[in-house]
Parts: structure tokens; C-alpha cells; sequence
């Protein structure tokens, strides 16, 4: 008969351990989570290195407590926290909720706590464990939601209300027929207003952020365009896009041997919003051109008008950026032409020129 | 005749309004923005003020250049009713929420302007 021995030397036991200890944290640090528990018994408290990390401290910083987690709270969350952990001991009770800890340079974290009691049921003492989860980020992207769908109210709001009131003024019969067809001349710019900027939206959101050459859920189709091609056409189509004729003179130098990496048609709206941006923003004088460059195309697109404030250009290709002149509504043009530079595996960025003026240059992968 | 000053950033709400006033003898000025507005604001008898301008919060506007002179409409895009209580308590005769009808504008221009214009 022979008898089951446990062979493992107690080497490989610790080692084991430690490797086990070691994802451990691995896995905490990746995935943000700190973890904590206390020995209500003993009154034992031990956090995970990682809750050092969300805290701001490095592990071993502090004597663990939840008196140590409390006074690093929000002060506008504290009490809330407070309470329901001790409702949770008390009660013997599992919690979840979010609220706020503040590092020690004073960067606040979203955070989301879970904890659990657990009791053995042989009369000892529970023991109380938790879980705290960095969720600042996915709190920022939430923000920023919010922002856009407030901005998008309001881009919306603005057309809408001029459209219901020249419903009310075209209602008048008494009307003069040069007030009627000036009522009706707004009815028709902010309907156009509304139709392009509900377009705009619809396209903006279909650019998946995070697959860039994703639109509607299908893949954008590259192929060589040549480039010369499309900007003659967005040129030829500007004026009546928006429904003014602006007096601006757009001068095209681009080889006709050119062609880059692109959609067709996208890469025709990369132009026309830039051209659009340029004929409200910049102008008078428009020029586009374009260069070789170790396999790659640079497309320039300039007016000499003031150029972009400063103040403007760190979110100038963020959606509704707050850059517009007034009465001229929110830009989405911009944040299409870097999403669809990107869907395209290219880039734009903006410099001004001294005196004054604008550059928008654009690289693309030759083709 | 009365000198009514627009308020208003958006180009053809300020049309509308013209047109819409268009049945009474007034003389209009424009502003798109709150530094427009300042340069005219004592020129007007009345003001038919936006309460969201591009470069300024419609009151705060108000509460710096005061009403001593002329009478202050707010407009608003919102008919939130608290909005309307904090346009009168800044000193507004009238507050107006878009859209509102030709009627209703006329009525509230006519009875915020002195009875001698």
C-alpha cells in the first residue's frame, strides 16, 4: 500500500505563492482595482498595492485603515462613505456606490467601491472586503457626452427657433412681398443649416474613435484619387452649400499626376469643409497646393485671413469647438476632416502665419 | 418714433424681428454682440435683448450698462419660467421666449415703450 505523500517542497509552495501574489497585482494594476480587507476581529486592515496607487501613494505609505480611506475622500463624499460602509459592518450588508478620493497633489479620482461581508458562521467575527476601481476615465468620456449632446441641443436650437419664427412672420398676410421673400430667404438658409448640421452629426458619430476607418460600420474603402480632381469640385461646389456667395478667390496649384490614399467622395468633403472653414473664417485669398514627400502627399490649404486665436487651437478639431464668429454656428466641419484624415491614415494640423493667415496641412500616403 | 436696438447674434432672428415689427414706424439698430450692444445701448429706447450672446450672459450685460433711459425686453431660447423672473429682477420691462408670435412681440414692444413715442 502506499501512501499519498504531498511531494511539493515548501520551496516551490512559496514560490508558487509568489508568483500567484505576484499576478495578483499584475492583474490590479491593469485592470485599476485596489483591494482592501479587514479583520474586524483583530482589527486588522491590509489594502492591495494597487489602492496605494489610486490613493497616490506608494505601497506601504500608510498604516491601512478606513479612517486612512475617509479623510482622503471628497469632503463632498465623506459622510456618504462613511455611512455606508459602517451601515454595511453593522447590518452585515454588501454596498456599491461611487464617489470621489483625492491624491495628495490634489487630482481627484472617480472612483467605484464594493464591499462585502463575510461572515464563517461559527460565531467568529466577519471579516469586511472590498474592491475600489479607478473610474475616472470612463467618468471624463461620460462628461464629455454630456457636453456634446448639450452642444448638440443647442447647435440644433438655434436653426429650429429661427425656423419657427418665420413660420410666424410668413403667417401674416399683410406682409410686403419683399418682407415675405426675406422671411422666406432665412425659412430656406436655416432649414439648410439644420438639414447639414443633423448630416454632420449623424457622419461625426458613424466615425467610430476608435476604429478610424469605420463609418456606419463599414470600412472605408481606400483607394488612389486623384487629388487635383477633388478639389476642383469642392471649390466649384462651395457657394451654394451654405446658400451665400462669399467673395473669395480660390487658387488651385496642384499637379494632375497626384493622387493619394483616400475615399473618393470623403476625401472631396475633407476639401469642402476646409474651404468652407477658410471662405467664413479666412479668405479673402484661398490657395491650395500640394507636395511629395518621401512617399507621402502634404496638402496645403491657406487663406490670409486673421488666422486662429491661440485660445482656439488646443480643442480646434474637437466637435462643437468654441471658435465660431457669431451668428455662424458650431463647427463640426473641422472635427469630420480630422476624423476622416484619420479613417484615411493621414493627419491635419493647423499653424498660423505671421503677419496673419492659416495653414491647414494635410499628409496623406502617396499612392 | 421710437429707436428699438436688436440684440441678437443670429443674423436672421434679428431680420425676423425686423420684419415682424415691421407694421410700426420704428427706426432699428443691430448689435451681434455684447460689445456691440455697449457702443449703442444708450442710443436706443428700447433694447430687444438676447440673453445668450456670443461674448456675454445677456444680464451681466444689462447689470454693467444699466437700463437708466431705455427699456430692456429680454429674449430668451428657453422658456424656462425662472429665466424669465431673473430677466425682470435685473431690470427687464418684458421677457419674451422663442418663438413667439408677431402678436405677442408687437404687444410687449408697445407696452414697454413710453406712451409719448
Amino acid at each position: 500500500m502506499t501512501e499519498a505523500v504531498d511531494t511539493t517542497a515548501p520551496t516551490d509552495v512559496s514560490a508558487r505563492l509568489h508568483r500567484l501574489e505576484r499576478q495578483f497585482t499584475e492583474i490590479q494594476r491593469l485592470a485599476q482595482f485596489g483591494s482592501w480587507e479587514w479583520d474586524i476581529a483583530t482589527d486588522v486592515v491590509t489594502w492591495s498595492d494597487e489602492l496605494y496607487w489610486i490613493l497616490g501613494l506608494a505601497p506601504g505609505d500608510l498604516q491601512p485603515a478606513l479612517g486612512a480611506i475617509l479623510d482622503r475622500a471628497h469632503p463632498d463624499d465623506r459622510d456618504m462613505l462613511g455611512v455606508t460602509v459602517r451601515r454595511a459592518i453593522a447590518d452585515r450588508v454588501s454596498y456599491a456606490l461611487d464617489h470621489r478620493l483625492v491624491r495628495p497633489d490634489g487630482d481627484v479620482r472617480w472612483c467605484h467601491s464594493r464591499g462585502t461581508v463575510i461572515a464563517n458562521g461559527r460565531g467568529e467575527q466577519p471579516r469586511l472586503y472590498g474592491v475600489t476601481i479607478d473610474i475616472t476615465e470612463r467618468r471624463r468620456s461620460e462628461q464629455f457626452l454630456r457636453e456634446f449632446i448639450s452642444n448638440a441641443a443647442h447647435a440644433l436650437g438655434t436653426p429650429s427657433a429661427v425656423i419657427v419664427q418665420a413660420a410666424h412672420v410668413l403667417a401674416d398676410s399683410t406682409l410686403a412681398k419683399s418682407d415675405y421673400d426675406a422671411a422666406m430667404g432665412a425659412l430656406t438658409r436655416q432649414s439648410t443649416r439644420l438639414r447639414e448640421l443633423s448630416t454632420n452629426l449623424f457622419d461625426l458619430v458613424a466615425l467610430d474613435t476608435s476604429a478610424p476607418s469605420v463609418m456606419f460600420g463599414l470600412s472605408i474603402m481606400l483607394g488612389p484619387v486623384t487629388l487635383a480632381d477633388k478639389v476642383r469640385k469642392a471649390a466649384e461646389g462651395l457657394s451654394p452649400l451654405r446658400g451665400v456667395a462669399l467673395d473669395v478667390d480660390i487658387d488651385i496649384d496642384i499637379d494632375d499626376d497626384i493622387a493619394v490614399l483616400a475615399e473618393p467622395a470623403e476625401l472631396e468633403r475633407v476639401f469642402v469643409n476646409l474651404l468652407t472653414n477658410a471662405q467664413i473664417h479666412g479668405g479673402p485669398n484661398i490657395s491650395v497646393t500640394a507636395s511629395r514627400l518621401a512617399g507621402e502627399v502634404i496638402v496645403e490649404v491657406c487663406d490670409d485671413g486673421p488666422g486662429i486665436p491661440n485660445e482656439y487651437l488646443q480643442s480646434l478639431f474637437a466637435p462643437f469647438a468654441k471658435r465660431q464668429a457669431a451668428g455662424q454656428g458650431p463647427g463640426l466641419g473641422l472635427a469630420i476632416v480630422h476624423q476622416l484624415m484619420r479613417a484615411f491614415g493621414g493627419a491635419v494640423s493647423y499653424h498660423r502665419v505671421e503677419p496673419h493667415g492659416s495653414v491647414f496641412a494635410l499628409r496623406f500616403s502617396a499612392e | 418714433m421710437a429707436t428699438i436696438l436688436i440684440v441678437e447674434d443670429e443674423e436672421d432672428l434679428r431680420l425676423l424681428l425686423r420684419l415682424s415689427l415691421s407694421s410700426e414706424s420704428y427706426t432699428f439698430l443691430e448689435a451681434a454682440t455684447g460689445a456691440e450692444a455697449a457702443v449703442l445701448w444708450s442710443s436706443a429706447d428700447l433694447i430687444l435683448l438676447d440673453l445668450r450672446l456670443p461674448d456675454i450672459d445677456g444680464l451681466d450685460l444689462l447689470r454693467r450698462l444699466g437700463n437708466k433711459g431705455v427699456s430692456v425686453i429680454a429674449v430668451s431660447a428657453h422658456s424656462a419660467g425662472h429665466l424669465g423672473a431673473a430677466a425682470i429682477e435685473a431690470g427687464c420691462v418684458g421677457y419674451l421666449a422663442k418663438p413667439f408670435t408677431t402678436a405677442e412681440l408687437l404687444e410687449t414692444v408697445r407696452a414697454a415703450l413710453p406712451a409719448a413715442s
